[in-house]
């Protein structure tokens, strides 16, 4: 068994286990339809990326920590980076295709009342729901490593805040670059475009999500694990 | 018989704790061992196996197991591991779950299937629940799903924490016979338990954990202190020996009568061959023996209070 399909079984284990929670499938269900019902009024398309990767990454590895799930896995012949990997793969792909397909479903409706959205225009939004599931499902995994349960949330939105309350005293760029750090995301139009500002914007993206995931396996790699730690 | 675990050294602190967990403990396993890990709560025992799992790091001294470190992959490829608080993922299959840990364990993807049968089955999980949701498994199912995991691959080195713990007698029954289907395949076995007849039954060695040290090993196949008590049974009857008979018997086979009673005595011996002594001598007199084993109880000692010394 390679590695791959050693990370492809952690993927389908941890899709599995949100599936398996009837909660977290109603309000992605209720949350897409109300993102629908708002494209609709407003005549745009209203990317759920944000909200559906909070849903789905939320203590990935918190909650394998509190479950005690973790000691089991850590015991095989699993690299604690591809572990990590995993967890960031599954929640940002199944944020980014449950988003696209709310996306393709805000298009269809649109074209149906006769306001048609331009394909390059659902492409591009398809676009930047991907990479911004995949950017703050980094984020959230780089937390959940660092506290149990789902205190991964609360770390974040707690971030958040603080970065807001900051706007008051700290340079306005501060307060950007804080904020892009917490929900890192990439337009199509920036990655596409080969102007300077696009490439800083690029390389910005692709360094928070690598820097991420390099400090979240770090983390995991020094972690204890046992409830003799506790 | 070569070690295949050596532990030099160890010393593990938790950093609110103000003592440390282990201390200085040194220690090796021999290849296709059993080996116990007894003492009270809070003694240092789980801690212990956490480092020789590589799920802690020590504060200082090493662990060595087949010359690699604990958290080596080349380890954790032959390593089995069932935790004493065993949690699952709930939402699987028993048999979806086996099979999940047979894919992390590395193992051929072609031999998965059959694997998985095997090991359901040879922990004796009925079969109509192996697609069940894990959710809805008992205490006693769980600990069996969790000792068929541990053995995925076939491990050379076993680590079980309280494995009997929640399991009905068939089910404690089955685990001995597991155990010793290992010994006999030279598997390395760490077993903590708080179970000290069971650990009498199945160990080569076991050691005494006392806050956060190795205060003693026993080898259980060395007699204590130049002795070890035999119980014998017989048919009691108009057919046995009277019990002055008996007791003459055994005192020439060389034994020390404990205790006569009809039907059953306890004799004190040195070694086997005194036993086949007293065996071959009651046999001979006519007695119709039934059954003769080591008495347990070898491993309460180190629970017991210490008696008072008497007053000179």
């Amino acid at each position: 068994m390679s590695e791959l399909g050693v990370l492809w079984a952690l993927i389908r284990s941890t899709w599995g286990e949100r599936l398996s929670r009837p909660l977290i499938g109603i309000l992605a269900v209720v949350f897409c339809a109300s993102k629908i019902s708002l494209a609709v009024y407003s005549h745009e398309l209203d990317d759920p990326s944000l909200f559906l990767t909070l849903m789905f990454a939320a203590g990935s590895v918190g909650r394998d920590v509190t479950s005690g799930v973790l000691p089991l896995i850590f015991t095989r012949p699993v690299a604690r980076r591809t572990y990590v990997l995993a967890k960031w793969i599954a929640a940002g792909a199944a944020a980014g295709a449950v988003s696209a397909l709310t996306l393709v479903v805000q298009a269809l409706l649109l074209w149906h009342r006769g306001a048609p959205v331009p394909g390059s225009e659902i492409s591009a939004a398809i676009f930047a729901a991907f990479t911004s599931a995949f950017g703050i499902a980094s984020v959230i995994v780089l937390l959940s490593v660092l506290v149990p349960g789902i205190g991964d949330m609360a770390l974040w939105a707690a971030l958040l805040l603080i970065g807001s309350l900051s706007a008051k005293v700290a340079p306005q760029r501060f307060v950007q670059e804080w904020h892009a750090f917490l929900e890192p995301t990439l337009e199509w139009g920036a990655a596409s475009g080969t102007n300077l500002a696009g490439w800083f914007r690029v390389v910005s993206y692709l360094s928070t999500v690598t820097l991420c995931l390099c400090l979240a396996v770090m983390a995991a790699n020094r972690k204890e694990i046992s409830y003799a730690a506790g | 018989m070569p070690a295949a675990i050596h532990v030099s050294g160890l010393t593990k602190s938790y950093r609110r704790a103000p003592t440390p967990a282990l201390l200085d403990v040194s220690l090796e396993i021999n290849a296709g061992e059993i080996f116990g890990l007894i003492g009270p709560n809070g003694a240092g025992k789980t801690t212990f196996l956490g480092c020789l799992l590589g799920l802690l790091n020590p504060t200082e001294g090493s662990i060595r197991i087949d010359g690699s470190p604990p958290d080596a992959m080349a380890v954790r490829m032959v390593s089995g591991y069932l935790p004493e608080r065993l949690q699952f993922d709930r939402w699987m299959t028993g048999r979806a779950f086996l099979a999940f840990q047979h894919c992390l364990a590395r193992r051929p993807a072609r031999d998965r299937d059959a694997n998985v049968i095997r090991g359901l089955t040879r922990v004796g999980l009925e079969p109509a629940r192996w697609d069940t949701p894990v959710k809805k498994y008992s205490r006693g199912m769980l600990q069996r799903l969790g000792m068929a995991q541990a053995l995925v691959g076939d491990p050379k080195f076993v680590f079980l924490d309280e494995p009997a713990s929640g399991v009905d007698p068939a089910g404690v029954l089955a685990f001995r016979d597991i155990l010793t289907d290992l010994k006999q395949r030279g598997a390395t076995v760490i077993l903590n338990s708080h179970q000290l007849d069971q650990l009498e039954r199945v160990c080569d060695r076991v050691a005494y954990i006392e806050a956060g040290k190795i205060k003693h090993v026993e080898n259980l196949h060395d007699s204590e202190q130049g002795r070890r008590v035999l119980v014998v049974r017989w048919l009691a009857g108009d057919s046995a020996p009277s019990d002055e008979t008996l007791a003459t018997l055994l005192k020439q086979a060389q034994a020390e009568v404990l205790e006569l009673a009809p039907g059953r005595a306890r004799v004190a011996i040195t070694d086997d061959a005194r036993a086949a002594a007293v065996l071959r001598a009651l046999v001979q007199a006519g007695v119709p023996v039934i059954e003769a084993a080591p008495e347990l109880g070898r491993l309460e000692k180190f629970f017991r209070p210490e008696e008072p010394k008497a007053k000179a």
